[in-house]
């Protein structure tokens, strides 16, 4: 076996010498060292092999022997290498290969999370990114039990971490801690009383005295439910003190004001839009379109394509930045429009600000002054107005 | 105990044998030949092969004989040998 890879790397040919002599042949190669096998007779020589350099220096050894040296096949590499000599693209391409291969095997190619909920992925990236785990990064300087540590220690959000480097491939799966309910253990007793002047509309009273009824009208820090509890007997009073707790629904007016000026700018993205595009090897960017356009109001945006091979997502890719240009526009406002605008805003005020009562009524009162316009905005919400004051004993 | 062995079995070319130019023939079975002193091969075909020594010429007579190594003093045949001949 051994003498076979060697043979097939230095070379080998075999030959069939015809001649006069051919016995003179093989005496004169003997002599001289030089190794032939496989050799026979054959009806008007011999044939055999020899290695390729021997081969070179034996015509002189031939003609003594008044043989005639003929090559029937061609064996090894130096032979493989000749007949891709001019080929000379495919042996570099090889040996760039695997060159290639050798060095981008210590590098990150792609980082996949699994298991986030709450958490984004892109924060996560950046978190991994602040340890240097990146695309990119050289995979042996990453310590992936210290990141885990590391990001578990400064987000309380993440209750387990594991970062596994598989190839070139960083996996890294969380599970996030669940959030704590917020029980109220307080037990010091308190009352309930009104946040805001109201119309009582519904009493939900769980615990405590209720000192309003349906209908009565409210001001801002009076006592709804009382925290103290009195029981006459005939031969005792005694006051109990409890931790008052229920809803307490009232009708609200609240009051908003809005302003909106008559004439605005107003940037609207138009139909012409410049793409550059790179591509992106590792943390490599070549660009290979370049435009020197430039508009003076843009939005910009950017689009990254990875190549995605056999679940595995190459650190190869194109990234399309496109500018669309801004169109500057002074709009004015007509009154329509200005109504519409403050209905708007007032609806995502009470979706938003005031999701957890309910809309009785609106009203928009929309005056025009100067440059401006001014809208107020008169609303009557029903919501639980009660809210809990604790009290000390010694009151 | 090694030792003794090692000194009751000296190797083959520690042989205190004094071949006196004669060739030194070696066979296994009729398979093999190995011939030492030789000092060329004369005839090589495939039923007969006739190797010089420096007192006589060794013919081995046969069917698909062939050399299976050589060098400048040493020829090793194998094939399925019927005769051997001693010409002087």
């Amino acid at each position: 076996m051994l003498v076979s890879l060697l043979r097939f790397f230095r070379g080998y040919v075999d030959f069939t010498a015809k001649g006069m002599f051919p016995e003179r042949f093989l005496n004169i190669t003997a002599r001289s060292g030089i190794n032939l096998w496989d050799h026979r007779p054959t009806k008007d020589g011999l044939c055999g092999s020899m290695a390729l350099n021997d081969y070179r220096y034996i015509r002189k050894t031939a003609r003594k022997a008044k043989v005639t040296l003929r090559i029937e096949h061609r064996h090894g590499l130096p032979f493989i290498i000749n007949k891709y000599k001019s080929r000379i693209g495919l042996p570099i391409g090889a040996v760039a290969g695997f060159v290639l291969i050798m060095v981008l095997s210590n590098f990150i190619w792609s980082i996949n999370i699994t298991g986030t909920q709450t958490i984004s992925d892109t924060y996560l990236l950046g978190e991994l990114e602040k340890y240097g785990v990146s695309v990119g990064a050289y995979k042996n300087s990453i310590d992936a039990d210290d990141v885990k540590r590391e990001i578990q220690i400064t987000n309380k959000k993440i209750g387990w971490m594991s970062v596994n480097i598989t190839g070139n491939i960083v996996s890294v799966e969380v599970k996030e801690n669940a959030p704590k309910p917020q029980l109220d253990t307080n037990k010091n007793p308190c009352n309930l009383k009104a946040k805001c002047d109201g119309v009582i509309t519904k009493t939900n009273v769980k615990s405590g005295v209720t000192n309003v009824m349906i209908g009565s009208g409210v001001t801002k820090g009076d006592l709804l439910v009382s925290g103290v509890s009195e029981s006459h007997t005939e031969r005792l009073d005694t006051l109990t003190y409890l931790r008052a707790s229920g809803e307490i629904f009232a009708d609200v007016n609240s009051e908003k004001e809005l302003t909106l000026s008559k004439e605005i700018d107003y940037y609207s993205i138009n139909e012409n839009t410049v793409e550059r595009n790179q591509i992106s090897f590792l943390w490599f960017k070549f660009p290979y379109s370049l435009s020197f356009k430039q508009f003076p109001y843009n939005a910009r945006n950017y689009k990254t394509q990875n190549l995605y091979l056999n679940d595995i997502t190459l650190p190869v890719g194109i990234t399309t930045q496109t500018d669309y240009e801004l169109s500057k526009h002074d709009v004015v406002y007509d009154s329509d429009t200005v109504k519409n605008i403050f209905e708007n805003e007032s609806l995502i005020y009470e979706l938003f600000s005031k999701g957890s009562s309910t809309l009785k009524s609106r009203e928009l009162k929309i005056l025009e002054k100067d440059s401006e316009y001014i809208c107020n905005i008169s609303y009557i919400f029903n919501e639980n107005i009660a809210e809990s004051v604790e009290f000390t004993v010694t009151e | 105990m090694l030792r003794n062995k090692q000194r009751q079995t000296p190797s083959y070319n520690q042989m205190p044998i004094s071949m006196g130019g004669e060739p030194l023939i070696e066979m296994i079975g009729n398979r093999r030949i190995t011939l030492e002193g030789s000092t060329g091969i004369l005839l090589y075909e495939s039923e007969n092969i006739k190797i010089n020594t420096s007192k006589m010429i060794v013919s081995f007579c046969g069917r698909g004989l062939t050399v299976r190594c050589i060098s400048c003093s040493c020829v090793e045949i194998e094939g399925f040998i019927t005769a051997v001949e001693f010409i002087t």
